[in-house]
């Protein structure tokens, strides 16, 4: 229920409120993406004027290109990955009966408590120990490891009743087990899975810590921005950051009209 | 189309403490449209879900066209269940949710849709194919559940409580068309409901559960008008019981002494002299006039509640002499019956069945 008016001085306040919480979330995203269109050598006030010429350099630079598609590919296989797991574990202890059931869905998500820092830490010790060389395979692992608790979750979180009776009458009517999952279960279960994707996309595109600690000369985005900001602040760097900023954004906005807008359609 | 028997054989089922099938044995014949019918507890939908497949019995066997199926997963059963809630599958068309039995069997696209849109027609669904689940109606996501369990040929189709979530004239109009089907198809139906209207509507044979045993079997009317236990006679449409001692027996009638008067009953059982009976009486065998039929007095009675059925007006009466029997009876449409009103009661011999205490 809204009361008409309130005090003047009131939504005066509130306003100013709104507008000071507004300016503290994306205060730095616009000063960042506004400076990588700087034209001069410095991303700092006063802004001198609009120009291209930064996002041209990062494109000329053959290590941020590389980066990046690096990024995007440990961004698509490990997502993949996760998700094709996670909803294997969410599949198995959503329809069968399994010993300690409660005790195996709490250690798959536990994953999503413990930081960035401690797995990551965690996997160079490990994989030091086994002898395996740091790379973009290793950063994809840890990738894996921090994205499919949450894609587990967000998958057993929709599987009920609706998909398990659907599933039943495929078994009924001759389905074998590999054809009931593929025909059936994956397609029923379609948003709640491209949701996870996306999510995990997103995560695993501006994952820092993990990357760092477990790539070596095949580096993810983040990490050669990371480099590049070591050299000192210029407008390239902000036009590397705006770039991620851009992407994250773009796979959120998929992500929101592919699941939720066809959600709102039904 | 295929059909098939079914015969189950002392099947016992306990879920914990709890038993849902207490040695149940039944024989179903190829072809035959059979009802279970019983309360919710009753052990039907077990039963149901053993012959499909869907739960192994701890104890007991079950045939289906002669061969034993007690531990035959449903896909490799030639049964195939119409399930309470449809499952259909949502991101499917209507032609390839009818099709997708056919599809698991190998059959080639353009086959099983002919198919499908054949079965489509049966249903009377005929141009709906390419429609999804969302678009239909609840009635029409019935038929086309009823067409994709159809549409593999199955010997044996199971009906698990179908048309419970429709309205009731949609239902009545659903009845008829599932007889309808079972004719033209001539596949063995085994229905699951709580209906007895249904069941009675519907069913070649009603099989009455309760607690996990049999209570009663076979073709409706018999049923009805002779059940051999006080649950069927009471879950099969109203009944008054009236207890009483059988007075004498000579082969072709009993008299049963009651508390509401003396009754000879057309029954050729051998009872034992004084043995404690209940007489089940219908609510529209109660007669308010004598009569040269044969039909004997069962003293007066009076009005206590009346409702107007369009057909007859039902009342609850309280008998004069035995005001422990208050009986539900069924008067003349245009009698204008009263509440108070003191009414006689006659009842033929063949109208009442005698059931053990």
């Amino acid at each position: 229920m809204r009361r008409a008016g309130g005090s003047g001085l009131g939504t005066a306040a509130a306003v100013v409120y709104a507008g000071a919480i507004y300016a503290f979330i994306f205060l730095p995203v616009v000063v960042l993406v506004l400076f990588s269109f700087q034209d001069g050598r410095f991303p700092v006030p006063p802004f001198r004027g609009f120009s291209l010429r930064w996002y041209e350099a990062l494109i000329a630079d053959r290590y941020l290109t590389a980066a990046l598609v690096n990024s995007v590919i440990v961004a698509l296989v490990s997502s993949a990955v996760a998700v094709t797991l996670g909803f294997l574990a969410a599949f198995g202890l959503a329809r069968f009966r399994l010993p300690g059931a409660g005790l195996q869905k709490a250690l798959i998500v536990a994953p999503l408590t413990v930081s960035y820092l401690i797995i990551g830490m965690g996997l160079l010790i490990t994989f030091n120990a086994i002898g395996m060389p740091k790379s973009l395979f290793a950063a994809g692992i840890g990738h894996v490891v921090i994205n499919m608790p949450l894609c587990f979750a967000i998958v057993f979180s929709q599987m009920g009743a609706h998909q398990a009776n659907a599933e039943r009458a495929a078994r009924d009517l001759g389905a074998r087990e590999w054809q009931v999952l593929l025909l059936i279960t994956v397609p029923m279960m379609g948003p709640a899975l491209f949701a996870a994707f996306f999510l995990s996309m997103t995560f695993s595109w501006d994952e820092f810590i993990i990357s760092f600690l477990l790539t070596r000369f095949d580096v993810t985005l983040p990490v050669e921005i990371w480099s590049m900001l070591r050299s000192g602040l210029n407008p390239k760097t902000n036009a590397a950051g705006s770039l991620v900023f851009f992407i994250s954004v773009a796979l959120l906005l998929v992500l929101e009209l592919a699941v939720f807008g066809r959600r709102r359609a039904r | 189309m295929s059909t098939a028997g079914i015969e189950i054989r002392s099947v016992t089922q306990r879920f914990g403490g709890f038993v849902a099938l207490d040695g149940v044995s039944l024989t179903i014949a190829p072809g035959e449209f059979a009802v279970l019918l019983g309360p919710s507890g009753s052990g039907k939908t077990t039963l149901l879900s053993i012959i499909g497949g869907f739960l192994v019995p701890q104890q007991g066997d079950v045939l289906i066209g002669g061969a034993d199926m007690t531990t035959v997963p449903p896909a490799k059963r030639p049964t195939t269940t119409v399930f309470q809630d449809y499952a259909l599958f949502p991101h499917m068309t209507i032609r390839a949710n009818v099709g997708f039995g056919l599809r698991m069997r190998g059959v080639g696209k353009a086959e099983r849709n002919e198919k499908a849109d054949a079965m489509l027609a049966l249903v009377g669904l005929e141009g709906q194919g390419g429609k999804r689940p969302h678009q239909l109606s609840g009635g029409q996501r019935q038929r086309v559940a009823l067409a994709r369990s159809l549409a593999v040929d199955p010997s044996v189709l199971l009906l698990d409580e179908p048309l419970g979530a429709l309205d009731m004239k949609l239902r009545r109009q659903m009845q008829e068309e599932l007889k309808r089907i079972q004719r033209e198809v001539g596949t063995t139906f085994v229905h699951v409901t709580h209906d007895q209207e249904e069941a009675m509507a519907i069913a070649d044979r009603i099989v009455v559960m309760s607690a996990g045993k049999i209570e009663d079997d076979g073709p409706p009317e018999r049923i009805y008008l002779k059940p051999r236990t006080r649950f069927a006679a009471d879950f099969m449409g109203l009944s008054s019981f009236l207890p009483g001692r059988v007075v004498s027996c000579d082969g072709a009638t009993a008299t049963v002494d009651t508390a509401a008067g003396s009754l000879t009953v057309t029954d050729a059982r051998a009872w034992q002299p004084d043995r404690a009976v209940i007489l089940s009486i219908r609510p529209e065998h109660f007669l308010s006039e004598p009569g040269d039929d044969g039909r004997q007095p069962l003293g007066q009675a009076v009005v206590e509640s009346l409702s107007f059925l369009g057909t007859n007006h039902q009342a609850t009466v309280r008998h004069c002499t035995a005001a422990d029997f208050c009986p539900t009876v069924l008067l003349p449409q245009t009698g204008e019956p009263r509440v108070g009103e003191t009414i006689g009661l006659w009842v033929r011999p063949d109208a009442p069945v005698i059931l053990e205490e």
